[in-house]
């Protein structure tokens, strides 16, 4: 306890000094130089404290012509709960955080910092007050917004069952902010791409958005603040904003999501402030798909929006690409090519994936639910490869359409998918033709990309040697140069696929 | 598979009512579209069937066609069935009456699966009309008393049974969870399938 003390005479005279002429007060023969005795000052830094997300609040303490400092902590009522210097030393810093005497945390209010400077005797020669908080501040949910482009997971309850991320649908939720002891985390990443959370509780949520959106991110915020003027920053994501509990403040993320087709994987700090002081902060992961744009598909309801399981290994692996149509849709061909693990099925051509719906060659239907697991195996044909490369390409906001080339004609050198030589027989000696062959465009036959095949790229496309050629936004009329040995080939049945 | 045997030497002549979907030598059956019917890989991961069951002979030939058009390369006929193509090896397509079907065997075994599942076909008129869209002072349910699955399309659909919540964009599942789902607004379409692979399409 400290000793109940006296005040120096010269603290007491200083409101007096201080309503004087500033020009001071004589208190001496002007021929003489007069040295007036150091004023004792002291003030002390207030604070605040969430004591779920720190564990003290520093003190600063500026004290000068004193010999030691004394300094308390007491609720409104004026009851001194705690004393953190009890006048023995000089003290320049100190903390609180947030208990009494015994040890036990005090509830979310206000409290008094009482700092004194004393003499060597004991009496008071300054002394100085500020504000401590005791908040508890957080967030219960978090919904990204913008011009986010729904996601879809793709195994909602097993196979064709979709499970839609509306873009309105939270990003991440918690239960409550705490447990009474330890505050409640913010969510992990969901890191599945085929099947949801039951819930998004507990869990945070990736985002689709056009690589040159710029997302917001509204916040719930709760807690208990006992009246503190509370700010909350979002590093990165705008200015700090005054809180209260129940507000749902909107931030604005700084600069566009990025310069071109990715994944954007960062952190967000949510930092919580009372005046200067940091009271707290929390990291939130966040996973956002910045793809070309809206999907390419002709419908915009489910399944046709980006599922996760395709947009993420393929927003990874042409990462970098240039910001257009005809550079991620030839990325993606290349991608397929060289690295699906797929081959073609030189046996009989037959098709795992794809089947067309209607008469003849209309309506194809993609499983790609089946594909993504490979679940009829690793070989394909000429219309899964479309089906495929179409998928992806329209998932990732480019627009392609399968086109079917007839009929019966002999080919010209090619390597085929999964292959490592360039034969003009792909199924053998006698099997040298193509009863059919689907490729994709974005233009009506104008420009072809094709992921089955590589064309022999040099002036002979009919003899060796070989120049590998794949097939990015070629021209309609110079592929079939180079496809078609002999025998009349046509495109048709330009359509864009069905998908499940 | 006894009662079904009978069943289909019963029946010889009539419409077929499929092949159970549920076979021990197949693995899970994944329904597509009542255009395209259904698939299941084989038990032994050497392959890969597709089944179709038409309403009437001439929906599976249309279905054999689109089918045997779907290969790059041209496929031989093939004597088996009523109307059959491959070359019983890696592939068979084959068609009886109203039921076609599609083998790919990597273990060059498709003619035999190819005879055991025309073997297993079902006899006995069509049933299309085991399932409704029952209008409730809530929304919309769907009654399909011994579907094996239902496929919906469109609606808006609030959570059940093991499903998560928010948006139910299209549903897949087996009874009795699709009978405690309700729409508060109608589904565009619904897709029934019974136990043989028969789809009925409510739209």
């Amino acid at each position: 306890m400290l000793h109940p003390r006296r005040h120096s005479p010269l603290l007491l005279l200083l409101p007096a000094l201080l309503a004087c002429d500033p020009k001071g007060i004589k208190l001496g023969d002007d021929s003489e130089a007069h040295v007036e005795p150091p004023v004792p000052t002291i003030t002390v830094s207030g604070g605040a404290l969430d004591p779920l997300l720190g564990t003290e609040c520093a003190l600063d303490v500026t004290a000068a012509n004193g010999s030691t400092v004394a300094l308390t902590i007491s609720d409104e009522a004026g009851t001194v709960l705690r004393t953190l210097a009890d006048g023995s030393a000089m003290v320049d810093a100190t903390a609180w955080d947030g208990r009494d005497e015994t040890g036990m945390l005090q509830p979310v209010g206000t409290y008094l910092v009482d700092a004194e400077l004393l003499d060597p005797d004991g009496i008071v020669l300054a002394s100085a007050t500020a504000d401590f908080y005791i908040v508890r501040v957080g967030v219960l949910s978090g919904t990204l917004g913008g011009e986010r482009i729904p996601l879809i997971w793709h195994l909602g309850s097993g196979p064709g069952h979709y499970w839609e991320e509306a873009a309105t649908d939270s990003t991440f939720e918690i239960a409550a902010l705490d447990d009474g002891i330890t505050a409640t985390a913010l969510p992990a990443l969901w890191d599945d791409l085929d099947v949801p959370p039951a819930s998004h509780v507990g869990e945070g949520m990736p985002a689709a958005y056009p690589y040159d959106a710029v997302p917001s991110l509204t916040l719930a915020v709760a807690g208990d603040f006992g009246g503190a003027p509370v700010h909350l920053t979002v590093e990165g994501w705008g200015e700090a904003q005054p809180v209260a509990p129940g507000d749902t403040p909107t931030f604005t993320r700084g600069a566009a999501l990025a310069t071109g087709p990715s994944v954007v994987e960062e952190s967000v700090t949510f930092t919580w402030s009372v005046g200067d002081t940091a009271v707290g902060a929390q990291t939130l992961p966040m996973r956002l798909y910045a793809t070309l744009g809206e999907p390419g598909f002709e419908q915009t309801d489910a399944p046709y929006e980006p599922w996760v399981a395709a947009i993420d290994p393929a927003l990874r692996a042409i990462s970098g690409v240039e910001a257009t149509d005809e550079a991620v849709t030839s990325a993606l061909t290349e991608w397929i090519y060289r690295d699906a693990g797929i081959s073609y099925d030189t046996r009989y051509g037959a098709s795992y994936y794809t089947s067309y719906s209607g008469r003849t060659y209309n309506n194809a239907l993609f499983d790609f639910t089946s594909f993504l697991a490979r679940r009829n195996g690793t070989t394909v044909n000429c219309t899964d490869c479309a089906s495929i490369l179409e998928a992806y390409a329209d998932m990732l906001g480019a627009n392609l359409s399968y086109t079917i080339i007839l009929q019966n004609f002999d080919l010209n050198f090619i390597k085929a998918i999964g292959g490592t030589d360039f034969t003009h027989c792909p199924f053998g000696a006698s099997g040298c033709s193509f009863s059919y062959h689907a490729v994709t465009t974005p233009d009506d036959t104008l420009t072809i990309y094709d992921a089955t095949l590589a064309l022999d790229g040099d002036d002979d496309p009919g003899a060796g040697p070989f120049t590998e050629l794949l097939v990015q936004h070629i021209e309609g009329a110079e592929y079939l140069e180079r496809l078609v040995m002999d025998g009349t080939a046509t495109y048709n049945y330009t359509q864009k696929e069905m998908l499940r | 598979m006894i009662l079904h045997l009978l069943i289909t030497t019963a029946l010889a002549a009539g419409l077929h009512a499929g092949i159970p979907v549920h076979q021990r030598d197949l693995g899970e059956p994944d329904f597509q579209s009542a255009e395209n019917g259904w698939t299941a890989p084989l038990a032994s991961g050497t392959g890969f069937v597709r089944v179709y069951v038409g309403r009437n002979d001439a929906e599976a030939v249309d279905w054999f066609q689109r089918t045997r058009d779907g290969f790059s390369r041209l496929i031989p006929d093939y004597v088996f069935a009523d109307q059959a193509a491959g070359d019983g090896t890696g592939v068979l397509l084959f068609r009886d009456g109203n039921v076609a079907v599609m083998v790919r065997s990597e273990s060059n075994e498709a003619l035999s699966i190819g005879q055991s599942l025309q073997a297993r076909i079902v006899d006995g008129p069509p049933s299309f009309s085991f399932a409704s869209l029952k209008r409730t002072d809530d929304g919309w349910t769907v009654v399909a008393p011994g579907a094996a699955f239902v496929q919906t399309r469109g609606g808006t659909s609030i959570p059940c049974g093991n499903f998560p919540a928010g948006v139910l964009a299209d549903t897949q599942v087996g009874p009795p969870a699709i009978e405690q789902c309700m729409w508060t607004t109608r589904p565009d379409e619904v897709t029934i399938w019974d136990g043989f692979g028969r789809a009925t399409v409510i739209k």
